[in-house]
């Protein structure tokens, strides 16, 4: 049974799936299970401190499953072997309308997650930078599977970052 | 009357004032530079005026020549200058380029708006007929187009 490790961001704890076990088993070496929780919360901190503003609790209580969903997916791509220090933060500001964006910046590309009130209206997009720009991918985060949007995204984050 | 055709000669680029901090994330523009704004007041021929960063009494500049970096700058707001975290320059072939692809055909246009202090003034306009998925994509899509921030001048 793996360990659940428990950090303390600036306003939650969140659990992380212990991969140090799993590092070990698989791959034979030490693996830092600390050191992947700072590279975790160099990731998401900064968006967990903008969250703990928002005074929506339907928002925040979705930015927090999408968190933790993208959490145990970033520790299974740090188990990959996937060197995290190439991703950048999730960074989040509240609307003028109340909405929550949520978004992964870079100068190609990036990924938002608009959240709203009413969780059907909530959605996420991929924007690229030039001669891509008619092929620019978004959806709904209402009732869609939230595990493979955000497999989609990370691959598409960790392939060009 | 929409979709506005911009009868004008444009430059091919124009800049963005950034307001505040939140309009640059780790160097990078922010999608929060261009919340747009439906007031009725910024209603023109049904289309709502994108304001740079969060005034509605400011817009893009068109680089017709070198003096608007100056110019935009100089604007001060409250005594204090009104684009703290500097300019977005962007190349006007990329919003041309948004125009016309489906998903924002006979939504996004721009314009020229001189005003007293700045000549140079203009807006990006987006029809007040955008859907809401438009209106949350539009943000995030013109702020990627950016090609270079310039900062404030040191002291």
């Amino acid at each position: 049974m793996s360990t659940r490790w428990m950090y303390n961001s600036p306003t939650e704890q969140w659990n992380i799936a212990d991969a140090t076990s799993t590092g070990r088993q698989t791959y034979g070496g030490h693996f830092s299970a600390w050191y992947t929780n700072q590279e975790i919360l160099r990731i998401v901190g900064s968006l967990l401190k903008s969250l703990s503003t928002v005074p929506d609790r339907s928002i925040t209580e979705q930015v927090r499953d999408l968190v933790n969903v993208l959490i145990e997916m970033l520790v299974q791509l740090k188990v990959s072997g996937y060197e995290m220090r190439n991703l950048p933060p999730l960074k989040g500001i509240i609307l003028d309308d109340g909405a929550f964006l949520v978004e992964w910046l870079s100068y190609n590309y990036r990924v938002g997650f608009v959240f709203e009130t009413n969780p059907k209206d909530s959605m996420w997009y991929l924007v690229e930078k030039g001669e891509a720009l008619d092929e620019n991918k978004s959806g709904s985060l209402g009732n869609e599977d939230k595990q493979a949007i955000l497999r989609h995204l990370i691959t598409y984050v960790a392939s060009n970052s | 009357m929409w979709p506005l055709t911009p009868k004008m000669t444009y430059p091919d680029t124009f800049l963005r004032g950034l307001s505040t901090d939140e309009c640059v994330s780790e160097g990078i523009v922010s999608s929060a530079a261009f919340q747009l704004h439906f007031e009725p007041h910024l209603l023109r021929n049904g289309c709502a005026a994108s304001s740079v960063g969060w005034e509605d009494d400011s817009s893009v500049g068109w680089e017709d020549d070198s003096s608007v970096v100056d110019v935009m700058m100089k604007q001060e707001k409250d005594g204090k200058p009104q684009f703290k975290a500097g300019l977005a320059r962007f190349q006007r072939e990329s919003i041309d380029r948004l125009m016309k692809i489906p998903a924002f055909t006979g939504v996004l246009s721009y314009d020229r708006e001189p005003i007293p202090e700045n000549p140079y003034h203009g807006n990006l306009l987006v029809s007040s007929t955008a859907n809401r998925t438009q209106r949350r994509l539009l943000p995030g899509v013109i702020a990627t187009q950016y090609s270079e921030i310039i900062p404030r001048p040191q002291g």
